[in-house]
């Protein structure tokens, strides 16, 4: 359980974080949403102590990161997967992280064959890829066998095999009952590795939802028809009181799109009154589509707010 | 090992929680320095340079003994002659002190330090503690040895010193200390002015190194 409570950060004039409040439960995965530079990484770290906050408070089961007794024991983090020296063998380097919270070398052993790194544990990490770095980096996470797991980015650089290794992974975790937070800017990869969705813009809370609800809610569901009476199927349309509109552009001549009516309702009505459809197609705005919305929509929110 | 057995006995992580201790960050501090390339070479270098280097000197000053004037002759240091490779093993030592902590902010690996070990305070005072205790054994072990061999070289050809002579014991065992808590010290400070902090302290504590108190743990 992670609870923030009125959370600020700012530097100088910046407002990297403003007034973030939110709980994340257990048993869940948690997304992290926001575009680039929404305040993402700045929270991570105040979760972790590496930042203190300007205002208000985060916890980690009830008490702050710094206070807890053995950190790794208790909360996993991946935060940077290259801060880590270069020079070091793989398994030194998580031995050094093991030994400092009492962890057994038996341990060590373990999670670099969780992350599949066994056959390269004696090599300098300076050499890995780019994947290679993230999995040492989940390694680490996962040494203390903790309750709660923060990954910032976790499938940065990994090819199509980690991203799916990492999702399975992290599905796993929480399915064990740990709490998991895990941040991206890629909406299209939240949608297949996340429960619920905490999405920010500019370091404020947009929405605090489960990922089903957020695509209901923000994305604008429409019916694509063709037809080739498709004025008169329009005013009908009209006149049930959906909105329609001339299909966009390159789609050819007698096209409109339907919004307000799904396309049960539609295909009814054309029936009725006896109008042909030869496509009638439901649209779901994708998650992409729906997180820029969303994340516009609080640019556009801010805008107001400075006139009001 | 009699009987099957079927549950795992395997230690279980959980079972073995425990608050994280000084002693744990000591031990992980230890880890990190011994694999810490740098701190290999640094540390090779101070023993050849120590030893080796002080051995080729007291061998080559105690044949030129006979050669020396009479002033020369009085003013022979047989113990300083054996310690000269010594002030190149200290810098080596300084610049450890230096290594261990810059490598840290430069390569990032003090952020994942610190998310292991959080209280800050903590981990410089186990990383000066763990610096200075090892710079200080092998300090003393290549300032002794040398002084052994270079006296063993010089018997024979020149007249020797002992440890019992006034003064020499002390100028043995101090010889390496204060660059062990210039290196041990430079560690809370910020690694661009650690080698300044360093340098400082070589260029003038040797004059008194029987002063420096041997393996001092850093203020902070």
């Amino acid at each position: 359980m992670i609870e923030a409570r009125g959370l600020v950060k700012r530097y100088g004039s910046t407002m990297a974080v403003n007034d973030l409040s939110f709980s994340i439960r257990p048993g869940v995965v948690t997304g992290f949403l926001g575009p680039n530079g929404a305040g993402k990484t700045t929270t991570m770290r105040m979760i972790l102590g590496l930042d203190a906050p300007t205002q208000g408070s985060v916890t980690v089961g009830g008490r702050r990161y710094r206070d807890r007794p053995a950190p790794m024991r208790e909360v996993g983090a991946l935060l940077d997967a290259r801060a880590l020296l270069g020079g070091r063998r793989a398994r030194d380097h998580l031995l050094c992280l093991a030994h400092s919270n009492g962890i057994p070398r038996s341990r060590v052993d373990e999670v670099l064959a969780t992350v599949g790194l066994q056959g390269v544990a004696r090599r300098r990490v300076k050499g890995f890829s780019l994947g290679m770095g993230q999995r040492l980096g989940i390694a680490a996470a996962l040494l203390g066998d903790p309750a709660v797991l923060i990954f910032d980015e976790p499938v940065n650089g990994l090819d199509p095999d980690g991203i799916h290794w990492v999702r399975t992974l992290i599905r796993a975790l929480a399915a064990e009952g740990r709490t998991v937070l895990v941040s991206s800017h890629l909406m299209s990869e939240m949608a297949l590795t996340a429960d619920h969705l905490l999405v920010i813009g500019k370091g404020a809370l947009i929405a605090d939802t489960s990922v089903d609800d957020f695509v209901r809610s923000s994305s604008r569901q429409s019916v694509h028809v063709r037809s080739p009476q498709a004025a008169e199927l329009a005013a009908r349309c009209r006149q049930a009181g959906a909105t329609v509109r001339d299909g966009s552009t390159g789609t050819g001549p007698g096209v409109i799109e339907i919004t307000g009516m799904d396309s049960a309702e539609v295909g009814r009505l054309a029936a009725a009154d006896g109008i042909a459809l030869s496509e009638l197609i439901p649209l779901r705005a994708s998650l992409e589509e729906a997180f820029m919305e969303l994340t516009r929509q609080s640019v556009e929110y801010q805008a107001a707010g400075v006139t009001r | 090992m009699t009987g099957a057995t079927i549950a795992r006995t395997g230690p279980d992580p959980r079972a073995a929680f425990r608050a994280s201790t000084f002693a744990d960050v000591l031990r992980s501090e230890w880890t990190k320095l011994r694999s810490l390339r740098p701190a290999f070479w640094a540390l090779t270098v101070t023993v050849v340079a120590g030893i080796g280097l002080g051995a080729v000197i007291s061998a080559a000053a105690a044949h030129g003994y006979a050669r020396l004037s009479a002033s020369g002759k009085l003013s022979w240091d047989p113990a300083g002659v054996s310690q000269a490779g010594v002030a190149i093993a200290s810098l080596a030592i300084a610049v450890l002190g230096v290594l261990c902590m810059s490598s840290e902010y430069s390569s990032g690996m003090i952020r994942t330090s610190l998310i292991a070990v959080p209280k800050r305070g903590r981990v410089l005072a186990a990383k000066s503690l763990v610096l200075a205790v090892a710079t200080f054994v092998v300090g003393e072990a290549v300032s002794f040895t040398a002084f052994f061999v270079g006296q063993a070289l010089i018997s024979g050809y020149a007249p020797p010193a002992a440890l019992g002579d006034p003064g020499v014991a002390r100028a043995v065992a101090g010889a390496l200390s204060c660059s062990t808590s210039a290196a041990a010290g430079s560690v809370p400070r910020a690694p661009q002015h650690a080698f300044t902090e360093a340098d400082t302290g070589e260029v003038t504590v040797p004059g008194q190194a029987g002063h420096a108190a041997a393996g001092a743990p850093p203020g902070r």
